[in-house]
């Protein structure tokens, strides 16, 4: 692959795979490491990326969760420190960044299965075919997943419950 | 809570933008994957090598190629002489070349067709048949000298300078001197070597003469050459026939 090519497919996947790594790992650095390993992975000879049969931007996703399933297999951890979370902005502000945490918590407790199928279904957008490839698992393991996890998140945010804007 | 509320809740979590210093990562490790340490030596160098060694193989095992690269001796003469095939379908061959006698092998300088000569033959160079001759050619030296001293009338003149005669039946290789002519002004022994019927030989065969007009002053180079065969009816038919048209000493 030739450097313009690889750059093109870079500026058009790697703010959607750094958005997906960062919400797994909830941690800037792992998620630049991770997106870069991605990218570079579709460069080394015998990758199993075939053109034929996914399209580029499911085979980058599967990357990512390969390289973060990956990572937490090899962490003796439970895994590295969150981004510190800014505390600077108004009083007004307190209570929903107070949400935020408490989303991301539960979002962090939730079986990595589930996390994942929500993560892709809710902030990526994908269709439920699209996170099967991904995850390699029937569509209706999907909605299971998803329906499971949204059961639990509506248990642990009851309390938060208020209109609030779109994400990104 | 509902599916909006849980919805409008789990918008509330915002990424940040990946740092630009994302992509210069994603180019640099590009660089290092896809770069190839240069080659410690060139294809050209090795390509080279290869054909030193064979050249170096094929002069240690056929030493006479060596003789065709670099000659041993200066070339005393040479002879212009045409050369006709005549074909059973009644076609004619003919081909113009320049050539000289060193020990008993007919050297090449130069081949042109006249007419009708064959394309492939029209593409042989000199210098590769000069090579399969002195390649293939076992003619020993030393017996050509005794051939050429002899006066071109030894019994194994013809022997010694064809090997399918020499390998089919020696015996029946062995010419008789039918006379003497003059051509271009050098004397020339004639020698007819007939092959009977039923000749095993490789070539020469189902009754074959041929005449040569050798002469000793020319290292017995063949001024003229006439090869018939003999049909069923007892009738002669001619199958090649060479002449000399001149002849130039020291070129």
């Amino acid at each position: 692959m030739r450097e313009k090519a690889f750059l093109e497919l870079f500026d058009d996947h790697h703010a959607a795979l750094f958005r997906f790594a960062y919400r797994l790992t909830n941690s800037s650095a792992d998620a630049e490491d991770i997106v870069q390993e991605c990218f570079l992975e579709i460069l080394r000879p015998g990758n199993s990326y075939d053109p034929q049969r996914t399209p580029i931007r499911t085979y980058l996703y599967g990357v990512v969760r390969n390289q973060w399933l990956k990572r937490r297999r090899n962490s003796s951890t439970a895994g590295p420190a969150p981004d510190p979370i800014d505390r600077r902005s108004p009083e007004s502000d307190l209570l929903a960044d107070e949400a935020r945490d408490a989303i991301v918590e539960a979002i962090g407790t939730l079986p990595d299965s589930q996390r994942e199928a929500l993560i892709l279904a809710h902030y990526e957008q994908l269709s439920l075919a699209e996170i099967a490839s991904i995850l390699e698992i029937e569509v209706g393991a999907v909605k299971s997943r998803l329906e499971r996890a949204r059961v639990r998140l509506r248990e642990t945010l009851s309390a938060y419950a208020q209109p609030q804007r779109s994400p990104r | 809570m509902s599916e909006t509320e849980l919805d409008n809740l789990l918008n509330t979590w915002t990424t940040p933008d990946p740092p630009p210093s994302l992509r210069g990562r994603a180019r640099a490790g590009y660089a290092t994957l896809t770069h190839k340490p240069r080659r410690r030596f060139r294809l050209s160098f090795w390509m080279t090598l290869g054909f030193a060694a064979l050249l170096l193989i094929l002069t240690a095992a056929l030493p006479k190629t060596v003789e065709l690269v670099v000659p041993a001796q200066k070339i005393p003469y040479t002879v212009d002489t045409d050369y006709t095939t005549f074909m059973r379908d009644g076609t004619v061959h003919e081909l113009r070349m320049t050539t000289y006698m060193r020990n008993g092998v007919e050297i090449f300088l130069a081949r042109t067709p006249v007419q009708n000569y064959p394309a492939a033959g029209n593409r042989l160079w000199p210098s590769v048949l000069n090579a399969f001759s002195l390649v293939f050619s076992s003619v020993d030296p030393r017996q050509w000298a005794e051939f050429v001293a002899s006066g071109c009338i030894s019994d194994h003149g013809i022997g010694l300078t064809e090997p399918w005669v020499r390998h089919g039946d020696a015996a029946r290789a062995v010419g008789t001197v039918v006379g003497h002519e003059t051509i271009l002004g050098y004397r020339t022994t004639v020698t007819e070597h007939v092959m009977p019927s039923g000749d095993v030989g490789h070539a020469l065969k189902d009754g074959r003469i041929i005449t040569l007009w050798q002469a000793p002053d020319l290292g017995c180079f063949d001024l003229k050459m006439v090869h018939e065969e003999k049909n069923s009816d007892g009738t002669h038919r001619l199958v090649e026939e060479r002449h000399a048209i001149r002849v130039t000493v020291n070129p």
